[in-house]
């Protein structure tokens, strides 16, 4: 998908949206982001960077949702699998991507994280117009907040900051609002 | 032209052979018996008349009565041979006479000799005794002989001969029967045999002329199959020098061909890592779009217009990406297919140098064919000659062969009689040019 076409669909967005999450009243933009055949929203004022995904350098006796660390400009950073968090399934859709793949770096305070994704489709605008909570699937996880149709396609809008928690959590250590509440 | 027998020759040989023996035995003792009784007639005429003379000498010398002359030839009287006795004086006057017996043509034969005479007149032997009285010829006695007893016993003694010859004659004809036949049963079963023994040779000559006659048909029907071959293996060899020389340009140009693609892989590699550059030029350039969008969008309003550019260099980008996706599948494809060219092209280079070692293969093959073949050839040839002078030399032996059996059925004819006519007859049977005459022993001669 080009970035007109992600241009274009930002109306389209706003659209469709109607189960967006029924506390966020004004709109948000939203990086789409791709991985196997799912696709996840995320807020971009969450988003540090996205850079390319280089070497990652696996972690001894890390859970399995922790890809590993990698380095960008001098930071180290930890590198989360979606496809652990969200069910452990493999979600391949089994088609080429025009790029390589991406780590998408989310910040929640002094805590950042970098989440793969196998294609970037730019940036969209997102006006919640219902609470997605009647939309939320049984049994996910609680960094999604929602799900909404995007050009046929089902997305997942992501939480950053319960995601970082979530990832922290199963790694066992403190999360970030863990740390800031007491 | 008739031709005798051996046997009957040999018949009419011994029995002319005898016949002429006993014709001079028969002559000879007829001619001797003669001249002993014409010898004997005179001895016993002389000396008759002598005594006569001597026992009327006196009375003639006295000139006494003819009583006392007469008393004297009375010892001779009935003399078988004695015609005549007629007693002359001197003086030519006749004193007595005395005849008993008639005369035969001749007369007498009356007149003084001084001497004893003794004459042949046809059937009579004239004696002229003188008659001496102390030493003085006082007359002639004239004495006549009747030959007849003497030619009885020449004919008695001819019949005789002629009786003995012919007995002779008849023994030694038989004897030559026999003898002949003996000498040619064998020379007949020998002339036979030799016959028989000839037109074998004769039809064995034959055979193997023609034996020989078809040999030289085969040896030239093969020597023209095998200058066929030749010409068909020096056209294969020429085909098959083309076909190696085709081969080798073949390889050559596959080989050029291989090299070429190779290089064209070389270029398309080459190819593939600028377009690995530009991809990731790309890629970059997306990622630093998508950055300045992201950029963009957290400044809210102020950075619209950032993000708008930003977003269309993300275009850019992609775009520049997709056709390099583009043109890398089109270089995978075109990869592959060089790939399979080269491939193709080795395949191509083997299989060419697989039919350039087989038609070297075929050439020297050819080669030694076409040798071979010149070689048979060349033996078809000394086998034709061999075969020709052996087929001459049969010839030969079939003209001698059948010189050998005009020769045997000549001696045939030539051994055959008249009672031994039954190997010609034999031989008649036998599809001889020969034939038989009925039993009469002689045949015909071709």
């Amino acid at each position: 998908m080009s970035a007109d076409e992600v241009a274009s669909g930002e109306d389209k967005a706003a659209m469709v949206s109607h189960n967006g999450p029924a506390s966020e009243t004004a709109s948000t933009t939203l990086m789409l982001l791709r991985l196997g055949k799912r696709w996840f929203g995320v807020d971009v004022r969450a988003i540090e960077e996205v850079a390319l995904k280089g070497e990652v350098t696996r972690v001894p006796t890390a859970p399995g949702h922790i890809l590993g660390v990698t380095t960008l400009r001098g930071r180290l950073v930890t590198v989360v699998g979606l496809e652990q968090m969200v069910g452990g399934t493999r979600m391949l859709s089994g088609e080429i991507s025009a790029t390589l793949p991406r780590l998408v770096v989310v910040r929640d305070g002094e805590y950042e994280m970098a989440v793969v994704a196998e294609g970037i489709q730019g940036m969209t605008e997102y006006v919640p117009a219902t609470d997605p909570e009647p939309d939320r699937p049984p049994g996910c996880p609680s960094f999604v907040r929602g799900e909404f149709d995007w050009q046929g396609n089902r997305v997942s809008l992501l939480d950053a900051p319960l995601l970082i928690a979530a990832a922290a959590k199963l790694a066992g250590i403190l999360s970030p609002s863990e740390k800031v509440e007491p | 032209m008739r031709t005798l027998g051996l046997r009957t020759r040999l018949v009419i040989t011994f029995t002319g052979l005898f016949l002429a023996f006993t014709l001079v035995f028969a002559w000879y003792l007829i001619e001797r018996q003669g001249a002993i009784a014409s010898q004997a007639l005179e001895t016993r005429a002389m000396g008759l008349s002598g005594i006569l003379a001597k026992l009327i000498a006196p009375a003639v010398d006295l000139d006494l009565d003819k009583s006392q002359a007469e008393n004297s030839l009375a010892a001779i009287k009935g003399h078988k041979d004695l015609i005549y006795v007629v007693v002359l004086k001197a003086d030519g006057s006749v004193y007595l006479r005395h005849s008993e017996m008639r005369m035969p043509s001749g007369g007498e034969l009356l007149e003084n000799s001084d001497v004893t005479r003794v004459e042949q007149r046809g059937e009579l032997l004239h004696v002229l005794e003188p008659i001496r009285s102390n030493g003085k010829d006082i007359g002639t006695l004239a004495a006549g002989f009747s030959r007849q007893s003497i030619n009885e016993e020449i004919r008695t003694s001819t019949r005789t001969v002629v009786s003995f010859s012919a007995v002779i004659l008849v023994i030694g004809f038989l004897v030559a029967w026999v003898f002949s036949g003996t000498i040619a049963r064998p020379m007949l079963a020998l002339a036979k045999k030799l016959t028989r023994l000839s037109q074998d040779l004769a039809g064995l000559a034959r055979s193997q002329e023609t034996a020989s006659s078809q040999q030289v048909s085969a040896i030239d029907e093969t020597r023209g199959t095998m200058e066929v071959m030749l010409a068909s293996a020096q056209q294969i060899a020429e085909s098959s020098s083309a076909v190696l020389g085709n081969a080798e340009r073949t390889v050559t140009g596959n080989r050029d061909v291989a090299h070429r693609i190779q290089e064209l892989n070389n270029h398309a590699e080459r190819v593939a890592e600028i377009l690995a550059a530009i991809m990731q030029v790309a890629d970059r350039t997306d990622l630093l779009a998508l950055n300045a969008a992201l950029e963009g969008t957290k400044a809210g309003e102020a950075g619209r217009g950032f993000t708008l550019v930003a977003a269309e260099m993300r275009r850019l980008a992609e775009s520049v990406m997709e056709s390099v996706a583009g043109i890398r599948r089109l270089m995978n494809d075109m990869r592959t297919a060089s790939q399979s060219a080269v491939q193709a092209g080795q395949e191509g280079v083997l299989l060419s140098e697989e039919t350039t070692r087989s038609a070297r293969d075929i050439a020297l093959v050819t080669q030694q064919q076409r040798k071979a073949t010149e070689q048979v050839g060349r033996s078809m040839d000394d086998m034709a000659a061999t075969v020709s002078e052996a087929m001459s030399s049969t010839r030969q032996t079939a003209a001698t062969a059948q010189d050998l059996v005009h020769a045997a059925l000549h001696l045939d004819r030539l051994v055959g009689s008249s009672s031994l006519g039954q190997p010609a007859r034999e031989q008649n049977g036998r599809g001889s040019a020969a034939s038989a005459d009925d039993g009469a022993g002689e045949h015909r001669t071709e």
